[in-house]
């Protein structure tokens, strides 16, 4: 009955209780930064808000040097406004030299095993030293934290890049038919800008990268072409010299057929892209040239493919994630491999893209 | 005689019942479970402990309706004697008081876990035991009413916990019977022990009211636990990679926690807390059973007083001990291990008990 | 007095003796002296001045008497042009019925007195409810005469299954109390163990139909109204063909209905002369309602104070941005907030319509917007805050809503405690409460818990009419069919 309900209420309220987490009295750690320090010491960034009128910026960066992040946000809750907390953390960022020497998981367990913490931040990758990033002032843009968000998001839609958050990387990194990756962000003449895609291999080390230029191919063999996946290609061969024309991927069908023969995985990739026309430097009569059109572009994104996966494949990573069709299709031979990574190092891919274009705009 | 008259439940709220009983804290860790045994295959375990629970919970009704007004405290006072009987009653009582205490120390364990870090064991404990004991008190009844609202409350979830689906990887599941058979029959044991609950039909169904359509009513109580887990399992399996659903302890918490909508987000804290309304229909009819057994074996209609004790007691428990999380998992393994005995092999012995001292007084009588 | 049991005496002087000795300080008792019929025989009329009707005494009563000729040997001789009289040789009841407005003649050398009803009392014209306001069904209301009231409810349901019951209440008031019913429809039991609460009322008199309501409910202890008040004769009529049963009381302009379910009291009479999708829209509306009005406060508080996570980022950065300046934590912000909108509403309610005016102004503008200046609730709270009082205010009931807002506050504590937990388990003392809440016997929490899938016709949604056919489980019809399937 409600009154033993008020009864205890009241006890519990004259006990008082100290669980609060109150906003007021926290600092939310919305980009997390890790890079070297000096002595091979963990360098830790936590930007976060500031709500007040009178400070001058509104958002603080604090910088602690420790030996692993937790330890990091002790010393920083030395002299931080108010206890920092993870749990609304939008952006993990680490240095790429940082990610070639260390496994990315020892230092992202604490995001994981903490409960609180978030598991939907952005993991990123900034080329070149974290203060870069830190200490940017950006005058058009609002706090550091979002604005990160808001370029990596944009870049990622429009395929400059990829996304990929704290869960997502685990994911990848404890299957053993897949690699992760991340995208690269990068300040260049005072500007954010997210393009390229880093490689992570098994020991969760950064290996190598994808450029911007490459990301749209990327994500054309991740599946992830919505909402439009816009590439220009130089095509020589429809006039006689070289021509560019853009198009605007809308949909795609897609099979990885696995085998095995004599000891060697063999993908062969089927991709059949439907493409919106939207730019031509020249002018191609398009009833007639159509299918030619096709080809060429066809045959150009099998270029470009191919050279991305020989990338992975000397990289020995697989990202894409062939390694997927290999367990589902040919579990047995897919067992035996020590290391799928070296595996499919020596896998021979055949990637036959086709193109047809669905719709070319509003002119003939 | 209709001992029970006052308390008659419907079937709607006796499926209700057992189902609410049988989904509780075990599903929050059984996907982990089993892909640590069967990898992804672990589904098809689920199925095979849902037949098997089917099977025990049908023999628990065909022994129950032999004597329809008793339940198994009568029952067994009326054919094992006074001292056999009495002991099996106390061993009943002892196993659901074990169901309760484990319920509620995990319930409040992963309370503490994952939304209230800081508040201390005891005064989770004292919230708790408010709507437990305001919904104990009343009897079997309004127990029943409050697992059919339930239910309806709760229809939402199975909703949610489905939206991660479609971000998954079906490739994950594939191929089926990766390593045979084996680590199936291996993970059927924990899917077996994770329909623990529909043993409860001992208590409770003496107070259903329409007797005949009782194996029914557990075929459907069984199957909306087997579709639950069935649900909730794949999703896990689907969403994280076949070899960190091992890793995780409670998945389908940390698969709700990339849930995010526009105007929310981290839903698992939102979940979790509603979750402790699928809890509490766990814990609820085993404190209910546990009280109702120790004032039965006093002879006492009115549970009330022994519910305070009862209530009280698990109260000051919270107060001297906090339990470690291993030590609730060794909780969880007594009650699984006396779950085993009690739920599947118990009553096939009394199945076959019954139905010979039946026959032999049969046949004097008749 | 001693023993007012006592007969009446055959001496007219005696029976005035009795009287004035009975009606001391008693100005308004009239007593008028008159010779009748041929020869004169003396008689007495007795009235109370303030109650009764003069121009029917004076046209009705006093003028055939004064031109009576026949000869008058017993009162039963009389005859006056008045429907309603009685006899009676009783002084309790010549008493009783007298304070009742009606006129006692007395014949001198009689012992029988005839009472003749004369009952004329300033009394309101039908007018139409001031708190249910009606949309769309009738704007008559229920007025503090109860014969009038059964009156307006007759007017519907001109049927002889139609029963009314009469009592009285209470030992100095005699308060008339009636209880209206369907014989064929409602259950026996029901209705007696209504009868019986009734009976074992015993106070000094009912002066409105709360109090005989808060006599007569199954748990005093619950925040939840069990009965419902209304005061509009459709609403009433609705509820008598569910098969429930309308407790008319004298005095009161509103009439309590018996046994109700939770549900019922998000309900109007209005949702069943609306399109079924419209009204069906109007419930959920309702049902949301009820859960923001008891929640949204106590969520914003857990969210701030526990589960900063939950909260969207830009919505956190706005929420931050807003608690700037605010030195309190948001359970006191939160309590000051709602417990000033209770105060202007109950300022509002209590105070003549021009000043009335006055208070919403210094409530909206001082209040809102110069606490948010000053700095001492944020933005977001003053929001939430008045979310929820529109919220409440959609309840159609009021008692329902006052339930509501009451709830609120120790939610909010709740929450501010154990944030969503504390929440959670609120929720499961309310449901556990509710469902083992009964109304007359009746469960409250019907149809959901215990479910009776027929009845969820009319609860969250509200189906078209000619698919209910059948009257509500949950009154416990004896007569379930309401309808024929006239429509294909």
């Amino acid at each position: 009955m409600k009154k033993y309900m008020y009864v205890f209420l009241c006890f519990l309220f004259t006990t008082g209780c100290s669980a609060k987490t109150q906003l007021d009295d926290l600092t939310l750690a919305l980009t997390v930064g890790l890079d070297t320090g000096k002595n091979g010491k963990l360098l830790i960034y936590s930007v976060s808000p500031v709500f007040n009128k009178e400070a001058k910026n509104i958002y603080e960066v604090i910088r602690t040097l420790g030996v692993t992040p937790r330890d990091g946000r002790s010393k920083a809750n030395a002299f931080a406004s108010g206890k920092i907390v993870g749990g609304k953390a939008q952006n993990i960022i680490v240095s790429k030299t940082f990610a070639k020497t260390h496994d990315m998981f020892s230092y992202l367990d604490v995001f994981y095993r903490d409960p609180k913490n978030s598991t939907t931040a952005n993991f990123i990758v900034f080329d070149g030293p974290l203060k870069d990033v830190m200490y940017i002032r950006l005058d058009d843009k609002p706090r550091l934290s979002v604005a990160i968000r808001d370029v990596l998001l944009t870049a990622h839609k429009s395929k400059q890049t990829t996304k990929i958050n704290l869960l997502e990387f685990r994911r990848l990194s404890l299957d053993r038919a897949q690699t992760p990756f991340a995208p690269i962000l990068r300040v260049h003449k005072g500007d954010l800008i997210a393009g390229g895609i880093a490689l992570f291999n098994k020991q969760r080390k950064y290996v190598g990268s994808l450029s911007q230029k490459e990301s749209p191919y990327f994500a054309i063999l991740n599946k992830n072409i919505k909402p439009a996946t816009s590439l220009t290609l130089a095509i020589k061969g429809l006039t006689k010299q070289k021509e560019y024309v853009s198009i605007s991927i809308e949909k795609g069908d897609f099979s990885y057929k696995p085998s095995f023969q004599n000891g060697m995985f063999r993908f062969d990739v089927h991709i059949h892209l439907g493409a919106i026309l939207t730019e031509t430097t020249t002018h191609i009569a398009m009833k007639k040239e159509k299918k030619k059109l096709e080809q060429l572009l066809a045959k150009e994104i099998q270029k470009q493919l191919e050279a991305i996966v020989k990338k992975m494949q000397t990289y020995e990573v697989d990202p894409i994630g062939f390694g997927l069709y290999a367990r589902a299709y040919e579990y047995k031979p897919f067992q035996k491999q020590k290391s799928w990574s070296k595996a499919f190092a020596k896998a021979e891919i055949n990637i036959h893209p086709t193109v047809e274009i669905i719709s070319y705009g509003v002119l003939q | 005689m209709k001992r029970y008259e006052f308390n008659e439940i419907t079937i709607m709220q006796y499926i209700f019942l057992i189902s609410g009983a049988q989904i509780g804290i075990g599903i929050l860790s059984l996907p982990a479970q089993l892909a640590d045994i069967a990898n992804t295959d672990g589904w098809i375990a689920i199925i095979i402990g849902w037949l098997i629970s089917i099977i025990a919970s049908t023999i628990i009704i065909k022994t129950m309706a032999k004597h329809p007004q008793d339940t198994i405290f009568d029952l067994s006072r009326r054919y094992f004697g006074r001292i056999f009987g009495t002991l099996i009653h106390l061993a009943f009582v002892a196993y659901a008081l074990l169901a309760s205490m484990t319920v509620v120390f995990t319930a409040i364990h992963i309370t503490q876990v994952w939304i209230l870090p800081n508040t201390p064991n005891y005064l989770i404990m004292i919230l708790f035991m408010l709507p437990g004991f305001l919904i104990t008190r009343n009897g079997v009844r309004v127990l029943a009413r409050y697992a059919e609202f339930v239910f309806y409350l709760t229809l939402w979830m199975p909703i949610l916990i489905a939206i991660p689906l479609q971000k998954g990887t079906i490739l994950y599941m594939l191929p089926i019977l990766k390593e045979g058979w084996a680590p199936i029959f291996q993970a059927v044991k924990t899917t077996v022990l994770s329909f623990l609950g529909f043993e409860l039909a001992f208590v409770f169904y003496p107070f259903l009211k329409e007797k005949k359509h009782a194996i029914k009513a557990m075929v459907i109580a069984n199957s909306i636990s087997a579709f639950t887990f069935l649900l909730i399992t794949v999703t896990c399996f689907i969403f994280f990679s076949p070899d960190e659903t091992p890793s995780l302890i409670w998945p389908t918490l940390s698969l709700l926690k990339t849930i995010e909508f526009s105007f929310i987000e981290r839903f698992e804290v939102i979940f979790l807390s509603f979750y402790l309304f699928v809890m509490s229909t766990t814990g609820i009819p085993y404190i209910f059973t546990t009280v109702f057994g120790v004032s039965q074996l006093f002879g006492k209609k009115d549970h009330t007083i022994v519910l305070i004790i009862a209530v009280c007691a698990f109260i000051l428990t919270s107060f001297l001990y906090t339990p470690s999380f291993s030590h609730i998992q060794t909780m969880g393994s007594w009650w699984e291990r006396y779950g085993l005995w009690g739920a599947y092999i118990f009553p096939i012995f009394l199945f076959i008990y019954v139905s010979m001292a039946q026959w032999f007084q049969g046949g004097k009588k008749k | 007095m001693n023993g007012t049991q006592q007969l009446l005496a055959h001496s007219l002087d005696a029976n005035e003796q009795t009287l004035r000795d009975y009606f001391t300080k008693t100005p308004d008792l009239v007593y008028c002296h008159l010779l009748i019929g041929e020869p004169k025989k003396r008689a007495l009329l007795v009235y109370l001045n303030t109650l009764v009707d003069k121009n029917s005494i004076n046209n009705n009563v006093i003028s055939p008497l004064l031109f009576e000729t026949r000869q008058i040997n017993t009162i039963a001789d009389i005859q006056l042009p008045i429907g309603a009289k009685s006899y009676a040789t009783i002084w309790e009841h010549v008493i009783q019925r007298v304070f009742q407005g009606e006129t006692a003649l007395f014949l001198d050398g009689d012992d029988h007195v005839l009472l003749l009803d004369t009952q004329g009392w300033p009394q309101r014209a039908i007018a139409e409810p001031q708190i249910e306001s009606s949309l769309k069904g009738s704007h008559q209301g229920f007025i503090e005469t109860y014969e009038k009231n059964i009156a307006l409810i007759r007017r519907y349901l001109p049927h002889q299954q139609l029963k009314v019951e009469t009592t009285t209440v209470g030992r100095r008031g005699h308060t008339s109390v009636a209880l209206l019913y369907l014989e064929d429809v409602t259950h026996p039991e029901v209705l007696q163990e209504l009868k019986d609460r009734i009976e074992q009322v015993d106070v000094d008199t009912i002066v409105n139909t709360g109090e005989l309501m808060q006599h007569i409910e199954d748990n005093p202890f619950s925040p939840f109204p069990q009965f419902l008040l209304t005061e509009r004769p459709d609403a009433a009529v609705s509820n008598l063909l569910q098969g429930r049963i309308v407790i008319v009381v004298d005095h009161s302009p509103s009439v309590m209905i018996g046994p109700m379910t939770f549900i019922t009291f998000f309900q109007t009479v209005d949702d069943y002369s609306t399109r079924w999708m419209i009204a069906s829209f109007l419930r959920l509306l309702r049902l949301l309602a009820f859960f923001m009005a008891i929640f949204l406060p106590s969520a914003y508080i857990a969210a701030l104070s526990f589960h900063y996570e939950i909260i969207p980022l830009n919505l956190l950065l706005t929420i931050g941005e807003s608690r700037e300046r605010v030195p309190l934590p948001p359970l006191l912000e939160a309590v000051l907030m709602e417990l000033a909108i209770e105060m202007l509403r109950e300022a509002g309610l209590r105070l003549p319509a021009p000043i009335g005016q006055t208070v919403g102004i210094v409530g909206g503008v001082v209040i809102g917007q110069a606490a948010v200046q000053a700095g001492i609730v944020s933005n977001i709270m003053v929001v939430i805050v008045s979310l929820t009082a529109i919220a409440s205010f959609i309840i159609p009931n009021p008692d329902m809503s006052e339930s509501i807002r009451l709830l609120r506050f120790p939610m909010m504590i709740a929450a501010s405690l154990f944030g969503l937990v504390g929440m959670v388990i609120g929720f499961m003392l309310i449901i556990g409460h509710l469902i083992s809440l009964e109304s007359l016997g009746t469960p409250e929490g019907s149809p959901f818990a215990p479910a009776r899938l027929r009845d969820w016709k009319d609860t969250i949604l509200r189906f078209p009419l000619w698919m209910m056919r059948t009257r509500p489980l949950s009154a416990r019809p004896t007569q379930l069919t309401r309808q024929k399937k006239f429509r294909k």
